[in-house]
């Protein structure tokens, strides 16, 4: 973690930076296009740009003190559903790895085998492998998503599937 | 008028008719429960059977799709923090906290009543303000229309006194990600980095259920191996659907006012139930007595929002009805439809066919009824999704996020937006930045670029001295005075 005269950053300043950067860069970029174009993007971004500065000043400023704070405190106040800030953050923060990590293993079979098959694939190794289910319990709830899915997105809304890297890559 | 409500009322009182208004509901509560989905699709699927109906059948059946969509999108956001569609985004905010206190028997208590009265008050405001409607909708203009987007995102973003400038933020980013693709008033590709995907924008979906919805999941199976949403606790007497009809009764003039609120929105064009319940959501928090508790499981939190969702709806038909403006995508359909059954949407609405109109009108009030009934029998049973073992629900609820992100557009896109908004959303979480405001902020672009670009075309500077526009000036600047001063009052405290 970055220090500034000993003290951790608050962890929202990389969070603040980032969307300064994103700020700066879509200002930035808007010069490229026509005044009617840009008018719009610049009365927004430039404030916006302005005040996420002042944000990241504010976080970098806060270092010190924020860092004496609880988490709980620091984001005190903010309207949104809460976060339970009794877990240990480096505890959360494995969680979260863990848990997208199955996302993400979701997201690569969806590429790799299509949905229709990652999805009966992906829940019955998930039941197996975090819930301890046994392998007929898993395989009954994979079963019954995959109908479900087949019935409403392919049968009745014929959604048009993404083709799998299986059959297109590898010709297989 | 009066034989056209007599005609009206003995059309939609015939068996075949409200056969087809409750097989309208049913079917809209079975698929617009799966999130993503709502009434547009049922209404796509649905489109090429309607246009060969009768037309008064075919209205009641729309209506009854239509009317329950706003009300079974809730019970995702409810039970998994999975907002159903973006009307139910503020609901999430409250509403699965109270999920998570073992009370969502309660929250959806609250929330059906809620849907269903504010769908009423709805239907009557419109019914009442039918003769009135044209004047009324002309007193806004574009300069109008353009400080009512800017209020709206405003009011969400400072809705947190902890973090203002975050919110504004926020906001600010949303309204910019919303200006990614075509440029509404030049059409020239704005921030597409020769992205064919982008060039159409990113759609709301995706971006809403990354930012709600997976960092929500993925704090749902924190307890570990066993637990459930609403923790080891019994759901309790008071939990029950009954309290949340007391809690209804007992924030009545709330649920009033956002229900006006709600229909004065829909009856703005291109406004939508998206800003509708952010606004009532807003007001809830604004005019709340005890604050502390919004976004924590506060009942208001519900009331309010769902109440405006339904409201609004009536608006949406409304101008669609008397105008043929559609205020949202869902009733861009509903326009298809009838114009493929051969009725032109228009001021012909409200004279030559104010029966069917009027037909409507009972449907929607019908509609209603039936959703709030329907919804309320299985409460229980649904809140009793919430005792089930997380780690049972959690690949089944990654899937349906997955399927109702790809939905939007059938890109490969879809779900890679959904995946970055997930980053965002968990960061923004996690950090303190309050995630209403990105998703206002994305709502409300369009119309706001839209509008903005109109006014300064065609008024140059002077569109500011409007009344109205002063008026909303003035409630602009008020909320952020009084947001920087909570702020600076709550710091002196700390």
């Amino acid at each position: 973690m970055t220090e500034k005269s000993g003290n951790k950053l608050d962890p929202s300043f990389w969070l603040s930076l980032f969307f300064a950067a994103v700020i700066a860069v879509l200002v930035g970029t808007a010069t490229r296009l026509d005044w009617d174009t840009r008018l719009f993007p610049w009365a927004i971004g430039i404030p916006a740009l302005a005040l996420a500065v002042r944000q990241l000043l504010a976080d970098w400023r806060g270092a010190g003190t924020n860092a004496e704070q609880g988490e709980a405190t620091r984001y005190a106040g903010v309207l949104d559903i809460p976060v339970d800030r009794s877990i240990p953050p480096e505890e959360m923060f494995r969680h979260t790895v863990r848990t997208a990590y199955w996302i993400l293993t979701f997201a690569c079979g969806i590429w790799f085998l299509g949905f229709l098959i990652a999805i009966p694939v992906f829940i019955f190794f998930y039941l197996i492998a975090e819930a301890n289910a046994g392998k007929f319990g898993a395989a009954i709830v994979a079963g019954l998503t995959f109908l479900f899915v087949w019935g409403l997105f392919d049968q009745l809304m014929h959604l048009a599937w993404p083709e799998a890297a299986l059959f297109t890559l590898f010709r297989f | 008028m009066l034989d056209a409500v007599v005609t009206a009322t003995g059309e939609i009182f015939t068996l075949s008719r409200m056969a087809w208004l409750f097989g309208g509901v049913l079917l809209g509560s079975v698929i617009g429960f799966v999130p993503g989905i709502g009434g547009r699709t049922t209404l796509a699927i649905l489109l090429p059977f309607i246009v060969k109906m009768d037309p008064a059948s075919a209205l009641v059946l729309i209506v009854g799709i239509h009317a329950i969509g706003n009300t079974a999108d809730t019970i995702p956001a409810i039970l998994f923090g999975i907002p159903g569609s973006t009307s139910a985004t503020a609901t999430v905010m409250d509403g699965y906290p109270m999920a998570k206190k073992g009370e969502a028997e309660r929250a959806m208590g609250a929330s059906f009543l809620s849907s269903g009265i504010g769908g009423l008050i709805g239907a009557f405001t419109v019914l009442a303000t039918i003769p009135m409607i044209r004047p009324l909708v002309l007193t806004f203009g574009n300069p109008e229309f353009f400080m009512t987007a800017i209020l709206a995102i405003v009011m969400i973003a400072l809705l947190t006194g902890g973090a203002p400038v975050k919110g504004l933020i926020a906001g600010a980013l949303g309204l910019l990600i919303g200006m990614i693709g075509d440029a509404p008033q030049t059409g020239v590709q704005r921030w597409t980095f020769d992205q064919l995907y982008l060039s159409d924008g990113i759609p709301l979906i995706p971006i809403a259920l990354g930012v709600f919805a997976i960092p929500e999941l993925i704090d749902m199976t924190l307890g570990g191996r066993g637990t459930s949403i609403a923790g080891g606790g019994p759901i309790t007497s008071l939990s029950t659907k009954w309290q949340g009809v007391k809690d209804v009764a007992a924030h009545w003039w709330l649920l009033v006012r956002s229900s006006f609120i709600g229909s004065w929105i829909g009856i703005l064009p291109g406004i939508g139930s998206s800003s509708a319940i952010w606004l009532a959501y807003g007001h809830a928090v604004q005019s709340g007595k005890d604050k502390d508790n919004f976004g924590k499981g506060d009942v208001r939190g519900v009331i309010a929002p769902e109440a405006a969702n339904n409201a609004s709806d009536a608006g949406d038909w409304c101008l669609t009805l008397a105008f043929g403006i559609p205020g949202s995508a869902t009733m861009s359909l509903v326009l298809a439809a009838m114009l493929l059954l051969g009725l032109t949407p228009g001021p012909k609405m409200v004279t030559d066919h104010l029966h069917l109109t009027l037909v409507i009108v009972w449907s929607l009030v019908l509609a209603n009824l039936m959703a709030t009934g329907l919804c309320f029998a299985f409460t229980r049973q649904l809140a009793g999704i919430t005792k089930l073992p997380v780690h049972y629900l959690f690949p089944v609820l990654v899937v349906l996020i997955f399927l109702a992100a790809y939905q939007s557009t059938a890109d490969w896109g879809d779900l890679v937006a959904l995946l970055g908004f997930s980053v965002i959303g968990v960061c923004m979480k996690s950090f303190g930045w309050p995630r209403p405001p990105l998703i206002v902020g994305m709502v409300l672009q369009r119309l706001a670029e839209t509008y903005f670009f109109l006014t300064t075309k065609l008024y140059g500077i002077s569109w500011l001295t409007r009344p109205i526009v002063i008026l909303l000036f003035g409630l602009t600047v008020w909320t952020i005075v009084h947001a920087v001063r909570r702020h600076s009052r709550a710091k002196a405290r700390a």
